[in-house]
């Protein structure tokens, strides 16, 4: 149900938030014939130095240039680091990301109850002391701009073995919990004096798809419309096949892509089917060849195009080069997003070459 | 590598190109024109105009279009050679990351238009991917001459997976001569000034909302369905008490409560749970506000009257009934609109119950800011105080908190360690308070004393100990914009004593880190880092690397429309 007009009310009886005045009318019509303001603006990572908060947006993963507005942190997965969620306002909208930084157990994770006061114990200042040095967070109910962070605060303890802890808690006074051993998911109830040991419940925030695919690992193609050297449109066949085929995704542009012909020359030696598929723009169907041939490879070479196998591609998000294992009848059974000589089976397909 | 010898354009072009036996060894810098446009409006449209060219432009590099790149140039072109941009200096610094500068006095050489292309194919030839290619100008001057030539400032930033695994970003500012020839803009020179490259073996974040079962497609802002200003938060908590962290999302049309099924999936059921409507809500908390052991979910809302009507609607509260959740707003004490975003609960007067403060925002038939950076016709902000039988009574008139400032954040903390707490408030379009807590429902703003004042549009904040020295900081989200400090750059001089002057500065600086010392908190300086955010929205300090000190993130971006195209 979506109410375009003032007089629409929604079941609660009141009018819909949308359209509510003239300023607004006229910035909707902005914005909704797709102008732009302060728009495409990476979200932000800064990891902090001895001496400085070092940005880091760049190489973090984290850095979407949707229009963010909430981002709440917890370790989701509870493996011992902080993952968050992220709220934007318009096209993806949920974003979840997964901490890969993986240090291990080298944290303290401590969750609050209360009992002189509102068990949440929102103001609670819980200190942790480790490698020398004590570090302070706050238990809040409603931090950052529309945003709650789940209700356990994450010390990290860097080498340290344990850390030691203590619980402000609000308007009353501090209390030592003793220590808390690196890896240690804790419950601090006022009072006790000592911590309880909170069981985990670890799970595995799986992998999206491989990027760039528009099919998965698993799919099944009958074959893949190519374009070759000439211009001449190629059903390649992919299932049916006598062997396994593997299709390298690549481009003149791709350095690392130019510098592995040699490697995928070895395997086709080494008698794999091996196929190469070019990803560069029309004009440059010529330089791919010229290229290849000057480097010596005589790897088959086709072109993919937007009439064809193009489309089940999303030649914006697939990072190059690409390899594609399938199987004989047709199933992909790889994707693999990097060079050929990180590929699991490489040095038994080359016959240790 | 690619090898440089091929031409990228035609023959007929590029013989109308510097020949390369007539190039330069180098190239002096690119000066600002001698006669100057004064005219700010003419100026910043010509600024606009051109800064859109590069856009498009760089959309062609992102897509590894160098032909269609090329015709940015004129065929007399001649720029450095950015696949050679000088000396690298290598710094290494934890988790692996590698940050390059590259020491652009030494040893740039000269090339043309050909040569120039041919060196942008082999610039973004580490990138398997690009997944990012943002080009901005941030400076701009131009001639008083007809036709119109002009000096500008470059920002690239180039970022993407490394084609041999990983991820890099390339960020670099360049000097660019432009001139209007035909009404079109072209480029005829290019120095680069600096470049800094970071790189990282493996990613940090992986995005996985899709696997996870949350992701969900909206539409395009501004578009039917997706229209209102009012803009929606999260909040995380386990509002099952069965251990696994849950996430509430209010939202346009219907909202999600995603439950963790505890295998790397979550369960949408909100509708299921009583809590799917109604829709449109801004910043939502999960609290005990009955004290009877589970969680309550309260979601702010914004509403008004106009012409009679009662537009939008009052904060909703869902009452935890062994699971499923009851709409008790009205008897809860929510029946008041407000222009209400990021609640914020603490129990402020100390009774054994949770309270709520309710920033509010703009009026509801608002105009607009009356001021741009002391702003008084803004709403109410609502503080709620828990009678203790589950309602709520509204007590912000006489705690003194203000009802007329455009709020969009706020803070507890008992920063004075008094034994109440205190509340710190940024608000946009103006200076932050810090009302201190003095016992008996009576706050006294103290932002002053406490060093906190920091006038600017501020958006959000977050409570966090920086330095790992044992105290609580501060950290306070503010817009900033390209356009502003471009804009602002011209009409205030570095040097500039005025406090107006440095005002008007100050409210596109970006984000403030506040050092708690002495009983006050002190702004820390801006090269310490963790600043320049943007159009900053929610901040959060998060321990990512689990060594002991705590970093930032911080979501940034008011509104992306159809093209990278932008003020």
């Amino acid at each position: 149900m979506v109410a375009s007009t003032l007089d629409a009310r929604d079941e609660f009886g009141t009018q819909k938030v949308n359209d509510q005045n003239y300023t607004n009318k006229h910035m909707n019509q902005i914005f909704g014939d797709g102008f732009s303001f302060s728009g495409f603006e990476k979200d932000k990572i800064w990891l902090k130095l001895d001496d400085q908060y070092l940005d880091v947006s760049d190489i973090s993963g984290a850095d979407d240039d949707g229009d963010g507005r909430a981002l709440c942190v917890a370790d989701f997965d509870d493996d011992g680091d902080p993952e968050f969620f992220v709220h934007n306002i318009q096209r993806e909208r949920h974003m979840l990301y997964r901490n890969d930084i993986d240090r291990g157990a080298r944290g303290v994770k401590v969750q609050l109850k209360a009992t002189k006061g509102p068990w949440q114990a929102p103001g609670a200042i819980v200190r942790v002391s480790a490698g020398g040095r004590t570090t302070a967070q706050l238990m809040t109910i409603g931090t950052g701009f529309v945003s709650q962070n789940a209700a356990e605060l994450i010390f990290g303890l860097g080498d340290a073995a344990d850390g030691t802890v203590t619980v402000r808690w609000p308007g009353r006074a501090v209390e030592s919990f003793g220590t808390v051993k690196a890896g240690g998911k804790v419950l601090l109830v006022e009072g006790a004096g000592k911590p309880a040991a909170l069981p985990r419940k670890p799970y595995r925030l799986r992998d999206p798809g491989v990027p760039g695919l528009k099919f998965a690992e698993g799919a099944s193609l009958a074959n893949l419309e190519l374009v070759d050297a000439a211009g001449k449109t190629v059903q390649l066949a992919v299932a049916g096949r006598k062997k396994p085929l593997i299709v390298n995704l690549w481009a003149t542009y791709c350095a690392s892509c130019v510098g592995e012909m040699g490697d995928l020359a070895k395997l086709a030696a080494a008698g794999h089917d091996v196929v190469l598929v070019s990803l560069d723009a029309e004009e440059d169907f010529g330089r791919a060849q010229e290229l290849l041939k000057k480097m010596g490879i005589k790897l088959p070479n086709y072109f993919a195009t937007s009439k064809g196998f193009e489309k089940q591609l999303d030649p914006e998000r697939l990072p190059l080069p690409t390899t594609l294992f399938f199987a004989p009848d047709g199933t992909l059974t790889e994707a693999l997003q990097t060079t050929i000589d990180h590929w699991n089976g490489w040095s038994k397909a080359i016959g240790g070459q | 590598m690619p090898h440089r010898s091929l031409s990228l354009l035609t023959a007929a072009l590029a013989a109308q190109e510097v020949a390369p036996a007539a190039l330069p060894a180098t190239l002096p810098p690119i000066e600002d024109p001698a006669r100057r446009l004064t005219e700010l409006e003419e100026v910043e449209d010509y600024s606009e105009d051109v800064a859109n060219k590069f856009v498009e432009w760089g959309d062609k590099i992102r897509l590894r279009d160098f032909h269609g790149a090329a015709g940015l140039f004129t065929d007399d072109f001649i720029g450095h050679d950015l696949a050679r941009p000088g000396k690298p200096e290598k710094k290494e610094f934890p988790l692996e990351v590698t940050r390059t500068t590259w020491d652009t006095k030494a040893g740039l050489t000269v090339v043309n238009r050909s040569g120039f292309m041919e060196s942008w194919r082999e610039f973004v030839a580490p990138f398997g991917t690009i997944e990012f290619f943002f080009v901005k100008v941030r400076g701009a001057e131009f001639s008083d001459a007809t036709p119109v030539d002009g000096a500008l400032t470059v920002r690239i930033n180039i970022v993407g997976k490394r084609s041999g695994g990983g991820r890099m970003g390339r960020e670099g500012f360049g000097r660019a001569h432009i001139r209007k020839i035909a009404g079109k803009w072209q480029v005829d020179r290019w120095t680069v000034t600096s470049l800094v490259d970071l790189e990282r073996p493996e990613t940090m974040f992986t995005e996985v909302a899709r696997s996870a079962g949350i992701a969900h497609r909206g539409p395009q802002f501004g578009k039917e369905g997706n229209k209102s200003f009012f803009w929606n938060g999260a909040a995380v908590a386990d509002f099952d008490q069965d251990g696994l962290w849950d996430i509430f999302v209010p939202s346009q049309n219907e909202n999600f409560l995603y439950r963790s099924k505890g295998d790397g999936t979550f369960e949408e059921c909100a509708a299921r749970l009583g809590v799917a409507k109604p829709a449109g809500g801004t910043g939502a908390v999960f609290l005990d506000h009955d004290n009877d052991g589970d969680l309550d979910l309260l979601v702010a809302h914004s509403g008004w009257m106009e012409d009679g009507q009662k537009i939008g609607r009052p904060t909703q509260l869902y009452r935890n009934d062994g699971g499923k959740f009851a709409n008790v707003s009205a008897a809860a004490g929510f029946t008041e609109l407000l222009q209400g975003f990021s609640p914020c609960v603490a129990d402020a007067d100390n009774d054994g119950d949770l309270d709520v403060f309710i920033p509010g925002y703009q009026k509801g038939s608002f105009a607009g800011p009356n001021s741009w950076f002391d702003a008084n016709n803004g709403s109410k902000n609502a503080f709620y105080v828990n009678n203790g039988d589950g309602t709520f009574s509204e007590r912000s008139a006489e705690c003194g908190f203000a009802a007329n400032r455009w709020t969009y954040a706020a803070a507890w903390h008992d920063y004075d360690e008094d034994g109440d707490q205190d509340l710190f408030v940024a608000n946009d379009y103006g200076t932050k308070e810090f009302w201190r807590n003095d016992g008996g429902l009576k706050f006294t703003d103290v932002a002053d004393q406490l060093g906190v004042v920091d006038v600017g549009n501020g958006m959000g904040c977050c409570f966090g100990d920086y330095d790992a020295d044992g105290d609580i900081d501060l950290y306070a989200s503010n817009m900033s914009s390209s356009a502003g400090n471009r804009i602002l750059s011209r009409l205030v001089s570095k040097e500039s004593k005025d406090a107006r002057e440095n005002t008007l500065k100050k409210l596109a600086a970006g984000n403030t880190l506040f050092n708690f010392a002495d009983g006050k908190f002190n702004t820390v300086a801006s090269k310490f880092g963790g600043i320049g955010a943007a159009w900053a929205w929610a901040p959060q300090f998060l321990d990512l690397d689990l060594d002991g000190d705590l970093d930032l993130a911080c979501v940034n971006g008011f509104i992306s429309g159809n093209s990278l195209k932008d003020t």
